[in-house]
């Protein structure tokens, strides 16, 4: 790859981290496979993502909201999960850092009011908090943004490469944010009540977003709430499933706090 | 009034929620009695006399200063401290106790302890302080669970499988009361649907709410060339709200003790889920292709997008617990009726009236269906698939 290169940078990062699903190999980044995800301010991303991409730069600016406080929240009280894939979360962080995103323009959208009522929720204050918020629940609706941006058409190809990317540095995440929520907080009935508990607030924060992202992103990327949504249930279940919980009680789960019950 | 006389002051639980709210309206309505109403925060007595003076000026009965000055709104202790109330009770002069409050979730057991069995038998132990004249317990018609017998007017003592965790703890409720020694009553309601005359609802997403308002979330794009439904040919029983409210007060009034009600609606014209598809998408159009299935585990994968995934996960619970044929009895509300209790049974014309009242209050939903019109709405093809689950066994 040639620093700066934007021809060649999509291609290239896209190959590099394109994920194989039911491949747990792909979780772990081999050697120097980090260092290609912390590209420096003033990289590639920068050139591809021209002025009159205001819309895909708001899309990362609201995506580095939630990416950010992840990492503050793994470095402070689950430092596996900040160090999982070879530091992968860091070098995301850093890289969409290095954007010229604008948090202005963030702040004036409609999106700003419910990331703002969303991220409230999401303060997790101990270990426990922080796997089922951010390691499992957040991450996973990152996962579903990431896979329904890399799959829109409309969208640039420095958008769907780095959404290949930001998936990628979040399922290392939850690879290793579901060992150690097997370790520390249990399966089964007993991690089903600690799950609900913890994440009925912040689950049930997504749902004023629905029209914001419509309105903002429905149209330029054809990226809704709905398909999001779809992705994400589907996968959070999965995930659920996976640590011993039963899905029929999940899906129970989901509903209600989506649905406001 | 079978229990004693109508004097003295109520105390009505869950008055910051539907039914409770609806129970409280009907109190102030009814009688010139004070209406005691405890409730946790956040609610505040704004918050919960609002929806009450709603109901009541949409009934006609404004809620003047007069009225709503006879509710008395206070904290509501934790379940071990609720007994702690009786002095102030007794000073209030409460000599009823309508129990409608409750734990709505289907599996978090912890609340549902607390919500329903702890909550229940703090209240019961404060009934016991006051010698409470009259126990009205609000509990479900499916605190059965599942089974195709007819299911009495009397405590379970056999049951099937709980559809929830919800309907176990409502069960396990049921007992509680009458083995607590105060005169009760316990009052089953089916599944709570909006107000017969203008279909207003004042409740969360439950039910058909829930099949409704998940469908103008995640489907609201646009349906699929084919879409993907789980609807049974059983009929649904609802029960119009202004039919619980009537019901219930009348169950209050006029059941003898220890009396057990199932206020549901009778069979004769009952929809079924399938019905109600077919008014939906025939009213508002829908997509060339509809699929019917009993059961999700029939749908395949694979043909399914998967925010509609989502949608039928979603609604999986309540359309498991609408594809049995649930045979409640019905005699004591018969008897009611006898009476002169005028109740009208839900039936798709007057589920119809709900639907009407629901999309009205949706824009999103209204421009959805404007939409959705341009691009070619129809009244689609419904096909109907067999019940795999015979061919499993």
């Amino acid at each position: 790859m040639v620093p700066g290169d934007p021809e060649t940078l999509p291609g290239a990062l896209g190959a590099a981290h394109a994920p194989v699903p039911g491949d747990t190999e792909e979780l772990r980044l081999a050697p120097g496979q980090a260092d290609e995800l912390r590209l420096a301010p003033g990289d590639a991303d920068e050139l591809l993502l021209a002025p009159g991409d205001a819309d895909e730069l708001l899309l990362w600016a609201l995506m580095a909201r939630f990416e950010r406080l992840a990492l503050d929240r793994y470095v402070a009280l689950a430092p596996a999960l900040a160090d999982a894939g070879a530091g992968a979360k860091r070098a995301w962080v850093a890289r969409l850092d290095a954007l010229p995103t604008d948090a202005a323009a963030l702040a004036a959208s409609p999106l700003a009011p419910p990331t703002d009522a969303l991220l409230a929720r999401a303060q997790s204050a101990d270990e426990t908090a922080v796997l089922l918020v951010q390691g499992l629940v957040l991450e996973h609706l990152g996962q579903a943004i990431y896979r329904v941006a890399e799959g829109t058409e409309r969208a640039s190809d420095a958008s769907r490469s780095l959404a290949r990317d930001g998936l990628a540095a979040s399922r290392a995440v939850t690879a290793a944010a579901a060992r150690r929520t097997a370790d520390a907080v249990g399966s089964g009935e007993d991690l089903y009540r600690t799950f609900t508990d913890h994440t009925h607030e912040v689950l049930g924060a997504l749902d004023a977003l629905a029209d914001p992202v419509d309105a903002v992103f429905g149209a330029r990327f054809g990226l809704r709430f709905a398909d999001v949504m779809g992705e994400f249930v589907a996968d959070l279940v999965a995930a659920g499933t996976a640590l011993g919980m039963q899905r029929r009680k999940i899906v129970a789960h989901l509903a209600g706090a989506c649905m406001g019950l | 009034m079978s229990g004693g006389a109508g004097d003295g002051a109520i105390l009505i639980t869950g008055g910051s929620g539907f039914l409770g709210a609806l129970a409280a309206a009907k109190a102030l309505a009814e009688t010139e009695a004070t209406v005691v109403l405890p409730v946790r925060e956040p609610h505040t007595r704004e918050s919960v006399l609002g929806p009450i003076a709603a109901e009541l000026a949409a009934e006609g009965r404004p809620a003047t200063d007069a009225v709503l000055a006879r509710a008395v709104v206070v904290p509501l202790p934790p379940p071990e401290r609720i007994v702690g109330l009786a002095p102030e009770m007794k000073r209030l002069g409460v000599r009823d106790v309508l129990h409608c409050a409750g734990c709505l979730s289907y599996f978090n057991l912890g609340k549902l302890q607390e919500g329903n069995l702890d909550l229940t038998a703090g209240l019961l132990a404060l009934g016991r302080a006051i010698d409470v004249r009259r126990f009205v317990f609000l509990s479900t018609a499916y605190s059965a669970g599942f089974t195709d017998q007819l299911i009495p007017e009397a405590l379970h003592e056999l049951y099937g499988d709980d559809p929830t965790d919800y309907t176990r703890t409502k069960r396990d409720a049921e007992w509680l009361v009458a083995r607590s020694g105060v005169p009760y009553v316990i009052v089953r309601p089916s599944i709570v649907i909006g107000d017969s005359r203008d279909g207003r609802y004042g409740g969360k997403p439950y039910g058909i709410y829930q099949l409704w308002t998940a469908g103008e979330r995640y489907l609201g794009n646009g349906y699929p060339p084919v879409l993907h439904v789980v609807a049974g040919d059983q009929p649904v029983n609802f029960v119009h709200q202004d039919a619980f409210k009537d019901g219930f007060w009348a169950a209050y009034e006029q059941l003898e003790d220890g009396a057990v009600m199932h206020l549901v609606s009778r069979d004769d014209a009952l929809p079924t889920m399938r019905d109600l598809w077919e008014l939906w998408l025939g009213t508002h159009g829908g997509p060339s292709e509809v699929h019917f299935f009993k059961r999700l585990d029939d749908v395949p994968d694979a043909d399914v997008a998967a925010q509609v995934r989502m949608w039928l996960d979603f609604t999986a619970i309540n359309n498991e617990i609408a594809s049995v044929r649930w045979k409640f009895a019905r005699a004591r509300l018969d008897a009611l009726r006898a009476g002169g209790l005028a109740l009208t049974d839900a039936s798709l014309a007057t589920v119809r009236i709900a639907q009407e009242r629901f999309v009205a209050d949706s824009p999103k939903l209204q421009a959805f269906i404007a939409r959705y019109r341009e691009q070619g709405a129809t009244t689609p093809r419904f096909v109907v698939h067999p019940d795999r689950s015979l061919e499993r066994g």
